[in-house]
C-alpha cells in the first residue's frame, strides 16, 4: 500500500505535496486552457442533448465541415510521426534519432486517439463507432478502409509506446516483451498508415464532379500519402521545438546536444519528400490539363499559393537550413510546411469541395470554439504524459536497457 | 530475430490472404445493367408536361407520413429559390427560367442502379432492392454522412436537428410498389408527367415519345445511362442543364473511380512486409559486420599491444 | 394533342347541343367537382374535334369513352382519364397565364385536415 501511495505521489504528483502540485497548477497557459474547456465542454454537451446541429455546422449539401475538416483530414496526416521515425530507428538502422523516436510515437498516439475523439463529436450516432469492425461490413466502401486501418493503428501505436508505459508502471517482463514486436510492429504500422494516409485522399475520388479539377485527381491517394511523411516530419521538429522550449526539465540534457544535427537532418529528408511531392502536383495539373485554371479568381490563385508559397517555399527553407546549419530556419520551415499540409486537407476537404455550390458559409463560431477545446484537451493529456512518463529522457531505472 | 522473422512471415500470409479478400464484387458495366436488372421499376418524368402544381410534393408528405411543411404546397412564392430533398421533403419542385421559357422539374432520389451511396456506406445500410428502389437502414447507420458526401446529385438529407439523426430521402415508395399501388408522386400528378413502370418500358416509351414528337423533346432520356444508369429518368425540351440537372456525371458509376485505389490495397499488404522487412534485415546485417568488425579490429589492437608489450 | 392559343373569334357554330357548362366529378377526392364553362370554350375552338379528339364522324365522344380512370403505360399515346382533362385544359391555360394553371382557379380544394404550420408554430 505503501509503495503504491510513493508511486502516485512520485509519478502522478510529479513528487510534490499534493496542496503545492495545485498551487503550482495556476499559471497563465492553465488559467486560458480552463477558459476555453468552461466553455467548450458545455457545448459538446450540448451536441449530444440537441443533436449535431446545435453546435456543426454541416450541411446537406456539405455534410463534412470544419469539424470533420481539422479533426480527421488534418489530425491524421499531422499524427503520422510515429510511422516515419519507426521505420528511420528500426527499419533504416538510423540509431542516431532515437531520443526522438517515443516523442514521435506518442504524438502519433495521441493525434490518432484524438482523431478518433473527434469522431466520437462527428458521427450522428457516435455509439455505434464499433459497427464497421463488428456489426456489418461495407467493404466497397474506403471509409471502411479507413476505419478499418485507424483502429489498428492506434492499436500498433499504443504497442509502440507501451514500453514507455511498462517502464513507468515498472513492469520489466511486459517492457521485454513490447521491445521485440517492436520491428514488427513498425511494418505493419508503416503499411497501415500507407493505407489509410491515401485513403483518406481516396475518400475524395467518387465526387469528381464534386471537388474543383486543380485538386482533383486519380492521384489525390499518393498526394495524401507522400504530404503526410513531410507533415510528419515536420510535426517531429514542431514537437521537439516546443517541448525543448517549454518543458526543459523533462529531456535529457544529452538530447540538446544533438537535437541541433537531428533536426537538420529531418530538415533535410522534409526537403527531398516535399519537392517530389511539388512536382507530383505539378503533374497532376498537367495530366488533367487545368493550365488555364490556374489563374482564375479564387481558386486558381489558391491554389498556386498552396504549392508555391507553402511547399516549395518551405522545401528551400529547408534545403537553405540544411546547408548553412541554420536550425531556426528549418523550424520555421517546419511551421510553414505544418500550415501548407492544413491548408491542402481544408480546401480539398472543404473550400474546393461543391466549389461550384452557390451560398456556402464556413464561419462557425461554435464549432471553431469546441475544435479549440479538443485541441486544449489533446496539448494537456501530451503534456501530463511527458511531464511523467520516459518520452524525452530515460526512466532512471531503465536506462541500462539495451534495446 | 527469430521472432522478427516469424512476425514478417506471418504478415506475408495476411497479405495473401487480403488478396484473395479483394472487395471482389464485379463492378458492373453497362452491359451488365442492361442484362442483369431489366424488371426493376422505374418512373419516367416528361418535364414538358410538368406545370409546377407540387401535387406530387403534398402526396410524397402525406404517404410518407412527414410533418407539416412551413409554406402550404399550393404557395408558389417557393419558386422564388432553387430547393433541394431535406430531412422533412423527400421531393421538391423547382422553377427554371429556360430558352423555352418556364419550366419545372421535380427532384428526388434517381435510384441509380449502382448507387454512390451503397458503394459509399462503410456499413452497408444502404441496399438496391430488386425492385429498383435504393432505401437506407436505420438499423446499421452510424450517421458518418459519407452517403451524402457520395452522391452526386446531393440527395439524401440529414436530421442535423435530433440527438437520434436518420438519413431521410426518397424510397420510391417501397411499400407501395410492393402491393402493386403506384408511389405517391406518380398518382398525383394530374398531368402523368410522371409514368411507373419496368426500367425497360420506360426507356422504350420516351424513346417513342421522342420519335413522335422531335420538335418537343430533346433527343436525350437523362438517366439512362448517367451515372452508370439511374431509375429515375427525364425527358425534356431544353438542354438537361438549364433544368439543372448535372451534364457532367458522366456514365460511370461512381464506384468505378475508386476501383484504382481498392485494387491497389492487397498489393500494398503483399509488397511493403517484404520491401520494409528486406530493409530492416539489410540495416540488421550491416550494423552485425560493423559490429564484426569493430570486435575483429578490438582483437587485433588488443594482440598487437600485448605482443608489443612482449616485445 | 397540344392546344395552342387560337383564334378568339367567335366562330359560326350549331347551338343544338351543346351544354352551357358540364359538371366533370368523375374523379374529386381532394378537389369539387370542376363546374366546366362548356359553351365559352366551345365559341373558343375551332371545331368540336379540336376537344372531342378521335371521335368518329358525326359524333361528340366524352373524355371518359376512350380514356380510362387507371393509367396504362402499355398504351402510352392514351393517358387516363385525369391526365386527359388535365394535359388538355392545363397547357393552355399555362399559355395565356400562369395564375389560370393553379390547381384551385379551376377547382376549389374540399375542406380537410389539410396541414399546414399556423404562425408561430
Amino acid at each position: 500500500m505503501n509503495e503504491i501511495k510513493e508511486w502516485v505521489s512520485e509519478n502522478i504528483f510529479l513528487g510534490l505535496e499534493v496542496k503545492e502540485y495545485l498551487r503550482r497548477l495556476i499559471t497563465p497557459f492553465n488559467i486560458v486552457a480552463a477558459g476555453i474547456l468552461i466553455i467548450g465542454i458545455p457545448l459538446i454537451i450540448i451536441r449530444y442533448m440537441q443533436g449535431l446541429g446545435a453546435v456543426i455546422h454541416g450541411s446537406n449539401d456539405q455534410p463534412f465541415s470544419l469539424f470533420l475538416g481539422w479533426g480527421l483530414f488534418c489530425g491524421v496526416p499531422l499524427a503520422a510521426t510515429g510511422y516515419i521515425m519507426a521505420s528511420a530507428v528500426y527499419l533504416f538502422g538510423m540509431k542516431d534519432y532515437k531520443p526522438l523516436l517515443r516523442p514521435a510515437v506518442l504524438t502519433g498516439f495521441v493525434g490518432y486517439f484524438f482523431a478518433v475523439t473527434f469522431l466520437l463529436v462527428d458521427l450522428g450516432r457516435p455509439w455505434r463507432l464499433p459497427y464497421p469492425m463488428v456489426r456489418s461490413f461495407g467493404p466497397a466502401s474506403i471509409l471502411f478502409l479507413v476505419a478499418w486501418h485507424v483502429a489498428l493503428y492506434l492499436t500498433v501505436q499504443f504497442v509502440e509506446f507501451s514500453p514507455a508505459v511498462f517502464e513507468w508502471i515498472n513492469t520489466r517482463k511486459l517492457r521485454k516483451w513490447a521491445e521485440g514486436i517492436a520491428v514488427g510492429a513498425t511494418i505493419f504500422g508503416v503499411i497501415l498508415s500507407t493505407l489509410h494516409q491515401s485513403a483518406l485522399g481516396a475518400l475524395f475520388l467518387l465526387a469528381p464532379t464534386k471537388l474543383h479539377p486543380l485538386w482533383y485527381s486519380p492521384n489525390i491517394p499518393i498526394y495524401f500519402f507522400i504530404s503526410s511523411i513531410y507533415a510528419g516530419l515536420s510535426m517531429i521538429i514542431i514537437e521537439s521545438t516546443l517541448v525543448y522550449k517549454f518543458l526543459p526539465g523533462r529531456v535529457d540534457p544529452q538530447n540538446f546536444k544533438v537535437i541541433d544535427r537531428l533536426t537538420l537532418g529531418l530538415g533535410k529528408a522534409a526537403s527531398f519528400v516535399m519537392i517530389t511531392y511539388f512536382f507530383l502536383k505539378i503533374i497532376g495539373v498537367a495530366h488533367g490539363a487545368d493550365w488555364h485554371l490556374l489563374f482564375t479568381r479564387p481558386y486558381g490563385y489558391q491554389f498556386l499559393i498552396e504549392v508555391f508559397g507553402f511547399v516549395l517555399l518551405p522545401c528551400f527553407m529547408y534545403v537553405f537550413g540544411v546547408r548553412t546549419g541554420d536550425v531556426k530556419l528549418i523550424r520555421m520551415a517546419a511551421f510553414a510546411s505544418v500550415a501548407g499540409v492544413i491548408m491542402n486537407r481544408l480546401t480539398v476537404a472543404m473550400f474546393a469541395l461543391n466549389w461550384e455550390l452557390p451560398h456556402r458559409e464556413f464561419i462557425a463560431p461554435k464549432e471553431f470554439l469546441v475544435i479549440l477545446t479538443i485541441i486544449t484537451i489533446e496539448i494537456l493529456i501530451y503534456r501530463w504524459v511527458v511531464n511523467r512518463l520516459p518520452v524525452h529522457r530515460a526512466h532512471p531505472k531503465f536506462a541500462d536497457e539495451e534495446d | 530475430m527469430n521472432r522478427d522473422r516469424r512476425k514478417f512471415l506471418k504478415l506475408l500470409g495476411f497479405g495473401t490472404v487480403a488478396l484473395g479478400m479483394q472487395p471482389g464484387r464485379a463492378f458492373a458495366s453497362i452491359d451488365d445493367i442492361k442484362i442483369n436488372r431489366p424488371d426493376s421499376y422505374g418512373v419516367l418524368c416528361d418535364v414538358t408536361r410538368c406545370v409546377g402544381c407540387r401535387s406530387c410534393e403534398e402526396a410524397c408528405n402525406t404517404v410518407n407520413r412527414l410533418p407539416a411543411p412551413d409554406k402550404p404546397f399550393d404557395d408558389y412564392a417557393v419558386f422564388e429559390e432553387k430547393r433541394r430533398p431535406t430531412s422533412k421533403a423527400f421531393t421538391v419542385v423547382n422553377q427554371y427560367q429556360t430558352s423555352k421559357g418556364t419550366l419545372f422539374r421535380k427532384i428526388q432520389c434517381n435510384h441509380c442502379l449502382e448507387p454512390a451511396c451503397a458503394t459509399a456506406c462503410l456499413v452497408h445500410a444502404y441496399q438496391k432492392m430488386p425492385e429498383g428502389s435504393v432505401i437506407w437502414d436505420e438499423k446499421l447507420c452510424i450517421g458518418c454522412r459519407y452517403c451524402m458526401h457520395a452522391c452526386p446529385f446531393y440527395v439524401p438529407a440529414f436530421e442535423y436537428e435530433s440527438p437520434v439523426p436518420r438519413i431521410r430521402k426518397c424510397t420510391l415508395c417501397y411499400d407501395r410498389i410492393h402491393t402493386g399501388q403506384l408511389p405517391g408522386c406518380v398518382e398525383a400528378c394530374p398531368m402523368e408527367a410522371l409514368i411507373f413502370g419496368k426500367r425497360s418500358d420506360l426507356i422504350r416509351i420516351a424513346r417513342e415519345r421522342i420519335r413522335k414528337s422531335p420538335e418537343r423533346y430533346l433527343d436525350h432520356v437523362y438517366g439512362e445511362l448517367e451515372a452508370g444508369g439511374t431509375s429515375w429518368m427525364y425527358l425534356s425540351s431544353v438542354p438537361f442543364h438549364e433544368i439543372g440537372l448535372n451534364t457532367s456525371v458522366g456514365t460511370y458509376p461512381m464506384v468505378e473511380y475508386t476501383r484504382g485505389f481498392l485494387s491497389s490495397v492487397p498489393l500494398v499488404l503483399v509488397i511493403w512486409p517484404a520491401l520494409l522487412g528486406s530493409f530492416y534485415a539489410f540495416t540488421k546485417r550491416n550494423s552485425e559486420i560493423k559490429k564484426h568488425n569493430n570486435g575483429e579490429h578490438k582483437e587485433e589492437v588488443k594482440n598487437s599491444v600485448h605482443t608489443k608489450g612482449g616485445e | 394533342m397540344a392546344l395552342w392559343a387560337q383564334a378568339w373569334g367567335v366562330s359560326q357554330k350549331q347551338d343544338a347541343g351543346i351544354p352551357e357548362t358540364v359538371t366533370i366529378n368523375v374523379l374529386s377526392q381532394k378537389y369539387i367537382p370542376v363546374l366546366f364553362p362548356h359553351q365559352s370554350h366551345a365559341e373558343m375552338s375551332e371545331s368540336c374535334v379540336t376537344c372531342h379528339h378521335h371521335s368518329p364522324e358525326g359524333e361528340t365522344l366524352a373524355c371518359k369513352s376512350c380514356h380510362n380512370i387507371k393509367p396504362d403505360i402499355k398504351k402510352d399515346d392514351v393517358p387516363s382519364l385525369k391526365a386527359a382533362y388535365h394535359l388538355q385544359c392545363v397547357e393552355c391555360h399555362r399559355q395565356q397565364d400562369v395564375e389560370l394553371s393553379r390547381c384551385t382557379f379551376c377547382h376549389a380544394k374540399k375542406q380537410t385536415n389539410a396541414k399546414v404550420k399556423k404562425e408561430g408554430e
